[in-house]
């Protein structure tokens, strides 16, 4: 078992402080839930007070980069300047993607907690580890599995939820709301294992020819179901 | 009148096409009389039922074998007269070379012999070998020269076939014409001070039709006097597209809405260059309704179960599905990834950023991410890198950007 990319908490603060601001979070969360959003929620917080709240905004306004952390940041920037980031910490419902890794750094933010990881896109330890390794800006440490069963359920409950924007629906109405989670960090990496290389080159195979068929079709793009459109949605359950 | 620059597209190398050609593994070899090359190999069936490194030659003449490989082997005790092959065993973790040796020493070039002054024995060697095919037609000549005879069978598990590269590629002919916009937004934006000197470009696949153009923001500042440091052109880019696809009144980021800064942003902002995906979408959703009729009624004919599923709507108007984009530099990784979560299908850029490109995958003391082409994420795209020397083109961002 590959060990865990984060490790839980092991600040010296309270950790009740932690799950008050992780809670502020999923409050988030659950608004975008309501409103038919991947319910991934986020809180910035500086000098022990919230300054930027967000929560993913991708199927209102058809942009896949409008995440929960893009959000808060915006609202923060309009009345911050940019170098309030580097005593700030971010609590998020969800391990933020690639993307958002990457934006935290340039920002250099402080440091982040996250609920449960992202095994899609997860750009701090779920998929890559963005917040630390080579960069132009400073690396900043990482905590996850705070109030991680909550997060993950949140997930959950969005994913039998039906959605009409998706452009490929998926079969949900067999879908039931399993209860039981794994705790932090187990069952990761999810067929990541870099020796698995026949697993690797059958996908990559199938997938140049699930983009070839998208070639020879004249330009027209037929779906195929390894590329699916996840974008919309965090931490999926399906898998290509 | 700027001059038209002319350009050559170079396909990206995917972080597994880099890594697994770097990868090696070591074999067996002996030389042995051509005539009794095959009973060699049937007797090493049972060690080696199959030749497993289909990549490579099984047999090789000795003038075949690289010289720099050739120097560390021993001299054949076989007459000069005959004539000779070398066979590759197997990977040395397959057994151990001492029961090569025994099974090669029962075949019949290594029985002692009347009439011969000197009974030979098997000489196995071991030697380094690639241990992935090659992914270039180069790339196994290479090897080759270096290490032992290879097959190149056109065809690359780790990364996009090579016909699906150079067909795409082929039919990227107005790559200059929409470099020269991605640079004239970026003289726009760098010349009233707003930003570094680049440039995003998203075309319509279908037409050719530029969707939008977008330069680097990065230090226009807003009313309280602050500057939003995430402002990058790809970013910026993804949100004119959205933009362009919500209806009027609604706003990307509220918070930070995103604006045309210059002319060429704001010609392209409101044209109706996205017209054209959705009149194709309105013609394709008509099609498939009408087939998704037909089906029933062929449902209903032949009394199916009827488990097949509604088809999908479709993809087109959904982000910036499979569009092209093209960027005076290499995107950072946050807009490499805010391209892969737009569902792009091909990325042409023109500068490599060293110390921040996500693209590349090259250890060429870059970060290597090659996020373009990942089996661990959820979409992948073509990637190119637009190569030309015109004076209006040079990089003048700092290298310890992103861009």
């Amino acid at each position: 078992m590959t060990p865990i990319p984060t490790l839980i908490v092991p600040t010296p603060e309270d950790k009740e402080v932690h799950k008050k601001f992780m809670r502020a979070a999923l409050d988030m969360a659950e608004t975008a839930l309501r409103t038919d959003e991947v319910p991934v929620g986020c809180v910035f917080v500086h000098d022990g007070q919230i300054i930027g709240r967000g929560m993913n905004d991708t199927n209102r306004s058809l942009c896949g980069t409008r995440h929960a952390e893009f959000i808060a940041i915006e609202s923060i920037l309009r009345s911050h300047p940019a170098e309030i980031f580097s005593e700030t910490d971010l609590y998020v419902t969800v391990e933020p993607c690639v993307m958002c890794a990457s934006a935290l750094r340039q920002l250099r933010i402080r440091r982040v907690f996250f609920g449960c990881l992202n095994d899609r896109f997860g750009g701090c330890g779920g998929v890559l580890k963005i917040h630390e390794g080579p960069g132009t800006d400073p690396r900043y440490p990482c905590y996850g599995g705070i109030n991680h069963d909550e997060a993950i359920m949140l997930l959950r409950r969005f994913y039998i939820q039906e959605n009409e924007r998706a452009p490929q629906p998926l079969a949900k109405k067999s879908r039931t709301l399993k209860t039981e989670v794994l705790p932090f960090g187990e069952g990761f990496p999810r067929d990541r294992n870099f020796g698995n290389k026949k697993r690797e080159m059958v996908k990559s195979v199938e997938d140049a020819l699930a983009m070839q068929q998208l070639e020879l079709s004249n330009g027209v793009p037929t779906p195929s179901p390894s590329t699916a459109p996840t974008s919309l949605k965090a931490a999926g359950e399906v898998h290509a | 009148m700027i001059p038209k620059p002319t350009g050559t597209l170079v396909p990206i190398r995917t972080r597994a096409e880099i890594r697994a050609a770097l990868q090696t593994v070591n074999c067996y070899i002996i030389p042995i009389p051509a005539k009794a090359a095959n009973e060699l190999i049937l007797a090493l069936r049972d060690v080696v039922p199959l030749h497993e490194l289909q990549h490579l030659r099984r047999l090789s003449r000795p003038a075949f074998i690289p010289v720099a490989v050739a120097a560390n082997l021993p001299p054949t005790q076989f007459p000069p007269e005959q004539s000779i092959l070398y066979i590759l065993i197997c990977t040395t973790d397959k057994a151990p070379i001492q029961q090569i040796v025994d099974v090669a020493a029962k075949i019949s070039p290594f029985q002692r012999k009347h009439g011969r002054r000197i009974t030979p024995k098997p000489q196995v060697s071991i030697i380094t070998v690639p241990a992935n095919m090659p992914t270039s037609q180069e790339q196994s000549d290479l090897w080759s020269k270096k290490y032992w005879p290879v097959v190149y069978k056109r065809g690359n598990p780790f990364g996009p076939h090579p016909s699906l590269v150079e067909n795409t590629q082929m039919k990227l002919t107005r790559a200059h014409e929409y470099m020269e916009i991605a640079w004239k937004v970026a003289h726009e934006v760098a010349d009233i001070g707003i930003g570094h000197r680049c440039g995003a470009v998203v075309v319509n696949p279908d037409t050719g039709d530029v969707i939008a153009a977008a330069g680097d923001a990065r230090s226009r500042t807003n009313e309280s006097g602050w500057c939003y440091p995430l402002a990058h052109p790809v970013m910026r880019l993804v949100e004119m597209v959205a933009q362009k696809r919500l209806k009027r009144g609604e706003v990307v980021s509220p918070n930070n809405p995103i604006t045309p800064l210059t002319e060429t942003e704001r010609k392209y902002l409101n044209s109706e260059s996205m017209e054209s995906l959705d009149g194709r979408e309105a013609q394709k959703e008509a099609q498939k309704a009408a087939q998704k009729e037909d089906q029933k009624e062929a449902q209903k004919e032949s009394k199916t179960d009827g488990t097949s599923e509604d088809a999908s709507p479709p993809m087109a108007n959904y982000l910036c599905h499979n569009m092209h984009i093209y960027l005076t530099h290499e995107p950072c990784v946050m807009c490499s990834m805010a391209l892969l979560h737009s569902r792009v299908g091909i990325v042409v850029f023109q500068h490599r950023m060293v110390n921040s490109g996500a693209l590349v995958s090259e250890f060429d003391g870059g970060l290597g991410h090659g996020l373009f082409w990942r089996p661990d994420l959820n979409w992948k795209y073509l990637t190119w890198q637009w190569q030309n020397d015109t004076p209006h083109t040079r990089n003048e961002v700092p290298d310890n950007i992103s861009a």
